[in-house]
Parts: C-alpha cells; structure tokens; sequence
C-alpha cells in the first residue's frame, strides 16, 4: 500500500465536466481530498477486508441528509475478481471503495471479497451477500449471469456491475472510455515509435479490445498515417508467464512500442530491457513505473472510480439510487495519467491539445470514413461513434492484426 | 521404526472404524492447530469457528450451499474412488467433468423439444462425452500400460481449451464481454419439493454411490475389480480378464464425471459454460476419493466434508477473513486427514513386547499412499 503513487488519489480537474458519474461535481471532489489525506495515513493491513471507518466525518455530510426517504447508514459490499493488492485492476477498485468510505465515514460500512472466478460458488458468493443485508453490490467485473439470477430474486438490493451487460431495475452497468485514453496514448505512440509498428498485448475479444486497439491506431495515425497495431490475446488478464511470452514474441518481431491490459507490469519490464516504450492500464502504480524506469510513457488512470462509488453509495444513502435504461451504460472518464520521465515535451503538448479537442467535442476518437480490418466500411464519412457507441463495437479499424 | 520403547508397526488389515476414527483425529488435530495458529496472530478462533458452523447449519441456505458444492466434488469423487478400487489413477476428473458440461452445453442449447426430452439427452451426451475423454488413456493402459496419471492428467488442459474454445468462439454468448461463456442452457433439473435452490441433482451421487457399494458387495464384477486392484497379474491367472475390465471401469470413471458436468449446469447461475466452471472440482473429488481409500461411504461422507469447508469459507470471506489464512486453513486440514489416513495404516506396540509378526522393514520410509502393492486390501473394508 506503501508504493502506490499519491497522484491516484487527486481530482483530474480537466475531466470533471464531462461525465455523469461527475455531476456530483464539488462533492465528489471533497470526498476525494479526505480519502486522500487519509489513505496516505492508513498502514496496510494484512488481511481485514472490512475497512473500518476510522475516517473524519465527511466534509460533505450536511450534502446527504437534504433527501427525505433513505438509510441512516448503507452497507455495501465489492466482488473482485483479483486480490486488492494486485498493483492492478482490483487494487485501484479497491482504492476507490476506500475513498466511498472517507467520504461518507460513519453513513457507509464497506467490506470486499476478493479472487471470485466464474464459477457457480460465485452466484451463492451474491446470495450470502444479501443475506448479510447488503444494500449495495459492486462487482469490479461482468459476472452475468452468475450475478443476474440472484438480482432477480432480490430486486430490494442493488448491485452495480463493472462492463455489465445485463439490465435490471436493480443492476447498473458502468465502465470506462477506454478508447479515448487510448488514442491519447496512440499519438504520443505514433510519435515515439520509429517504425510506426505499436505492439498490444490483450486477454479476450471484447469490445475493451476494440476500444484499445482501435483508440491507439487511430491516435497514432493522426500524426503516422503509416502506424500499425499488432495485437497478441493471451486469454487472461492475469498470468505473467504468458504475458511475458506475448511480449517477447512482440518485440522481437520488431514493435517499437508495447502496450498492455495486463493486470501486472511483467510485460513492461521486459520492454525496458529491449529498450522499447511501453504504457500501461489499470492506474498509475509505482510498480508500472519502477517496471520500466526510462521507457514508460503513460498509463490510464483509474481515479474516477472513488467518486462513482461515492456516488453510488450516496444515492442508496438517500433513496435516490437508479438503474439505467436497458442498453444504456455509465461510461467514466479513464484519463492518462502523468507522464514517463523521458518523454518529449513536443509530445505532451500535442496530447494536451487533443484532449481539450475531444473535451470541446470538436474532435471524435470514431471519425467516419472508417473501415474494419477485414476492408469493410463501418462509419461513413462525416459520421462518428461516441463512447457509448463504441461499448458495444465489435470490429477492430483497418491497421489492427491480429484481433 | 521404534521410538524408544515403542515401534511402529504396519497392520496388515484396517478395519473401517479405526480407519475413520483416525480420519477424524486427524481433522480434530488440524483444527485445534488452526485454532492455534488464528490465536497466536492476534484473531479469534471461537469467533471463527462459530461463524463457520452458522454458516453451514445456521439457516436452509447454509444446508443448502453445501449441498450445492458438494454434487460436483461427489461425482468426480465418486469416479475417481471407483478407479481407485482397481488402483488406476484416474487424475482427469475435471476434464471428463468439463467435457460432459461441454457436450450437454451443446445439446441444451441446441435441441428443440420438452425440458425432459432435452435434459435426458444431455445427460447422455455428458455420459457418453466424459467416457470418450477417458477412451484414449483407456486403451493405452489396458492394452499397452501406457501410465493413466500422465495421460488423463494432460487431458485436463485439452478439455480446458475445448471449453475457452467454444466460449470465446462457436457458442459463445455475444451479449456478455468480459465473462467469456456460452449461451444459457435453457432449462434445469426439476427443484427438490421445499428448496431453495436444489434439484434432482443432489439424488445422483447418492444413487450412484449406493450402486457401486451394492456392485462390490455382491456381484463377481466388484469382486474381480478388487482382486484386479490388489493384483492385477493373480487376477489374470484367476482366468479374470483384466484389460476388459480395466477398460470398462475407467469408461465408467469418465461417464460418471461426464454426468456430474451435466448436472453442474443446474446450480443455479450456472446455465452457461466457461473456463472457469470447474472451480478444480476434480481436484478437490480426487483429494475427497484419496483421503477416502476408495471407500463410497468414505467418498460421501469426506466430499460433504469438503464442500462444508469450502462454503464456510466462502462465507468467512464475506466477514472479512482474508482468502489466503482461508486457504491456508484447508490446507492445514486436509493435511490432518491425509496424515490420519496414514496412521491408520499403522500401530504402536511396546518394541519389548516381542511377540507377533516383525514387519516393521516394510515400514520404513516416510509411508506414502500408494502402499506399494501391499496387500492392505482396503476394498473389503466398506
């Protein structure tokens, strides 16, 4: 707990106006700066899942008692797929269930079980959850239909599903614009890498996939029109042995940058000692950064998560919590986080400047004519795909291989 | 062996209440070290203990969950018990398991017509799909003695892929993302009349255990299977014909497994397949047939063991003790048991009192599970 970086836990201000997850604007944001100061002072505790409030009370509690129906205090719960200490995915979740805690303090009472796979021991997991009397559920991955069948049977708990893709009143599905820090990452990618060629290195399929592969082609042939993106799928976010192999086959083929939705940064590493750029998902981790000291670039920044959670707990708090349409899903902003040590200021002006162009809406990640990589046109010219358009998409931009 | 004045001594035969008694030594000295160890870094045991037990028979929903963990270790216990009778190592349980969750997947998803009609084709094909995955290491054993550990034990990864394969591919379900499975099987086993959450499918493995008992205790199959299991070449002179037999019991081992995939499919939450849907249940039955010397009353009694502890700690989970003390806590236990399956095979006399047969040379070394053909004979024991 000691190594993470200090920044994970700062409001990105640039990325406020824009999503829904946002709208709680200032009270998010000062929820932010206790979990912050907090999580700065707290030790690591070996083994208490159950996060004990030792938080100030909330800046923001005044905020919560306006409403007239609600609970004195939620209980809530997170599922994940990982162990919280993963320098990864389920440790920046974890990060952002303890900034809920800070910020609603005595009003919130947290607990988390990790390392949950796919099994039917997952679905009876969620059933003893609700017996416990949970209010909430997070689950920090799509577990369908092992979730869904005890929702059902309980529409007075809620549950609220990381890349869901299942609608009921009382599941919510949420994820991130992963295509956006993608295509960031892909122009500071078609700059630093000589040869154009962009190395990617994924688990399955999905449509997190396509946002990746797709946002990092698109960015680099923004300032490459020669830029390639080759693609490596491991079938697994967590097995360093194979990812090593994914990474090795890459740079020897020649990439001249490597990118991955690994859960640990054993891939970077080894791009480091082949002395190739290398980014990273999952939030910006000490461990990312000391894995590749002088090639890492940048990687995507988990810290909206703190606030949607806030959010959430906030709404059950108050009586206000609310599934989505069926079809529609929450998207959080996921921006890039500071740079690597060595790279090119040119670079960070150029990415600065798209960003404000994608905030301003002038720029598009999905910007018609555009074909798939079988030479199929999927947008037209002068149409485009937004974010949540692109949760769904199924198909990888001419210039990706090998997905 | 001697320590002292006394010495450790091989019994030639062990009877069934000394070989649970032992058992359950074994269990009760693992848990008061567990205790032990939870006391000395700074937790509650008491609290743990009793939190356990609530969880298990505090509420229907407890019974219920262990029951639900139990059918898959069961099944896959069940058949490997049933090799183990012959002394074959059938490792690849979870493959069969997969394979039959594999093939009724495939069926159910498939096939137009009543629930009855589709689920009884999907136990067949799960049948008939786990007995063909053990087919190739069948036949290498009986025919050529091509060692059953390494091939069954290699299927597993194969029936792995097979899986990922057609979840991430042929059937996979595109309207899920980052779980890659396929489509649900639209219908389940008939519910248990008062449950919750089970069905039919916790009638199986008793059934099935109950017809294997009844085939050793009376028919010249189990018994030629015993004798093929304490020697096989003696069986072959006894005019037994043991390649067929060999052959048979280990499609058996497979179709048993094969079945228990097909009934997995009605847990509930469980109506789709993907990689992770044996949660190494052959594993664990391989662990539940081993600790039981291939007892079926011991396979009933130590799988319901096993799934209790696996669902107690699923839910110790949720009240905040870590998975790792969790995991160390099951290793801890089944060590004990493993250790107590080993005492039983042995005795302490006074090394003064001689007297009686001298065999302790055959029990030196650290006394490991595989008896090396000493006739212990363990089958005639249930």
């Amino acid at each position: 707990m000691t190594q993470k970086s200090s920044k994970l836990i700062l409001p990105r201000t640039a990325a406020v106006s824009r999503r829904e997850a946002l709208k709680m604007g200032a009270v998010g944001i000062g929820g932010l700066a206790v979990g912050g100061s907090v999580l700065a002072a707290c030790g690591g505790d070996d083994s208490g899942s159950t996060a004990t409030t030792t938080a100030a009370p909330a800046t923001t509690a005044a905020a919560a008692t306006t409403a007239a129906p609600g609970l004195d205090k939620v209980k809530a719960h997170w599922v994940y797929i990982g162990p919280p200490d993963d320098n990864g995915w389920t440790e920046a979740h974890d990060i952002g269930r303890q900034v809920a805690q800070n910020a609603l303090g005595d009003q919130l009472e947290t607990a988390y079980t990790p390392n949950i796979g796919f099994d039917a021991s997952t679905t009876q997991l969620f059933q003893q959850l609700v017996d416990d009397g949970n209010h909430l559920i997070f689950a920090n991955t799509e577990y369908a239909g092992l979730m869904s069948v005890v929702a059902e049977e309980n529409p007075d708990t809620f549950f609220v599903e990381t890349n869901g893709h299942t609608w009921l009143d009382n599941i919510l599905p949420f994820y991130l614009a992963h295509e956006i820090p993608a295509y960031l990452l892909g122009i500071a990618a078609g700059h630093m890498a000589a040869n154009g060629r962009i190395g990617y290195i994924g688990a399955f399929p999905t449509a997190t996939a396509y946002n990746d592969v797709n946002g990092l082609l698109l960015g680099a042939r923004s300032v490459n029109p020669d830029a390639v993106v080759e693609t490596v799928l491991v079938s697994t976010f967590f097995d360093p042995q194979k990812a090593a192999q994914a990474a090795n086959a890459l740079l020897d083929s020649g990439v001249d940058f490597l990118f991955g939705v690994m859960d640990e940064p054993t891939f970077m590493q080894i791009s480091e000692e082949a002395g190739i750029w290398t980014g990273y998902w999952n939030g910006d981790f000490a461990s990312a950064r000391n894995a590749a000291p002088t090639k890492f670039v940048a990687s995507f920044e988990l810290t909206e998560l703190g606030p949607f959670y806030t959010e959430q707990c906030r709404r059950v708090l108050n009586g206000t919590w609310a599934s989505v349409a069926e079809g529609d899903v929450i998207l959080l902003d996921n921006p890039l986080s500071d740079w690597g040590p060595n790279v090119p200021q040119h670079v960070k002006d150029e990415v600065a400047a798209a960003r404000a162009a994608i905030d301003s809406g002038e720029l598009s990640v999905y910007q018609g004519p555009l074909n798939d990589n079988e030479g199929n046109q999927r947008l037209a010219a002068g149409e485009a795909l937004d974010s949540k358009g692109g949760y769904a998409i199924d198909w990888a931009v001419e210039g990706v291989s090998g997905i | 062996m001697t320590f002292g004045r006394w010495r450790l001594v091989r019994r030639l035969d062990t009877d069934a209440r000394t070989a649970a008694l032992t058992r359950v030594a074994g269990a009760v000295g693992a848990l008061l070290l567990v205790g032990l160890l939870l006391l000395l870094t700074g937790r509650n045991p008491f609290w743990i203990f009793f939190e356990a037990l609530k969880a298990i028979f505090g509420s229907q929903r407890g019974i219920e969950g262990v029951a639900l963990r139990a059918i898959p270790i069961l099944m896959t216990a069940l058949g490997v018990a049933l090799s183990l009778r012959m002394k074959v190592w059938n490792i690849g349980s979870d493959g069969q398991f997969l394979v039959g969750a594999f093939a009724a997947v495939g069926v159910g998803i498939h096939m137009d017509g009543p629930g009855w009609l589709v689920l009884t084709a999907m136990a067949l094909a799960a049948i008939a799909a786990g007995a063909a995955w053990i087919l190739l290491p069948a036949l290498a054993r009986a025919f050529w003695d091509v060692n059953e550990i390494i091939t069954t034990l290699l299927l597993n990864f194969v029936a792995i892929q097979l899986v990922t394969w057609s979840a991430l591919g042929f059937w996979r379900d595109k309207k899920a993302a980052v779980i890659q499975s396929t489509e649900k099987v639209p219908f389940t086993l008939p519910d248990l009349p008062g449950s919750k959450s089970l069905t039919v499918a916790l009638l199986v493995p008793f059934l099935i255990a109950l017809a294997l008992w009844w085939v050793f205790r009376s028919t010249t199959v189990g018994y030629e299977i015993d004798t093929i299991g304490g020697n096989p070449r003696a069986a072959g002179f006894a005019g037994i014909r043991v390649r067929r037999r060999i052959l048979t019991v280990m499609l058996v081992t497979g179709a048993i497994a094969g079945l228990g995939g097909m009934l997995q499919l009605s847990a509930p939450g469980a109506q789709a397949l993907n990689a992770g849907f044996s949660a190494q249940f052959g594993l664990s039955g391989f662990i539940v047939a081993a600790l039981a010397g291939a007892s079926f009353a011991g396979v009933i009694g130590g799988g319901v063991f096993i799934a209790s502890m696996f669902y107690a700690g699923l839910v110790l989970q949720t009240k905040g003790l870590s998975v790792y003390i969790i995991f160390g806590m099951y290793g801890i236990i089944l060590t004990g048991i493993a250790l107590g399956e080993i005492a039983a095979r042995f005795r302490l006399e006074r090394a003064d009192a001689d007297g009686g047969v001298d065999e302790s040379g055959d029990a030196g070394g650290s006394g490991g599970v595989d008896g090396s053909g000493d006739a212990v004979l363990e089958g005639a024991t249930t």
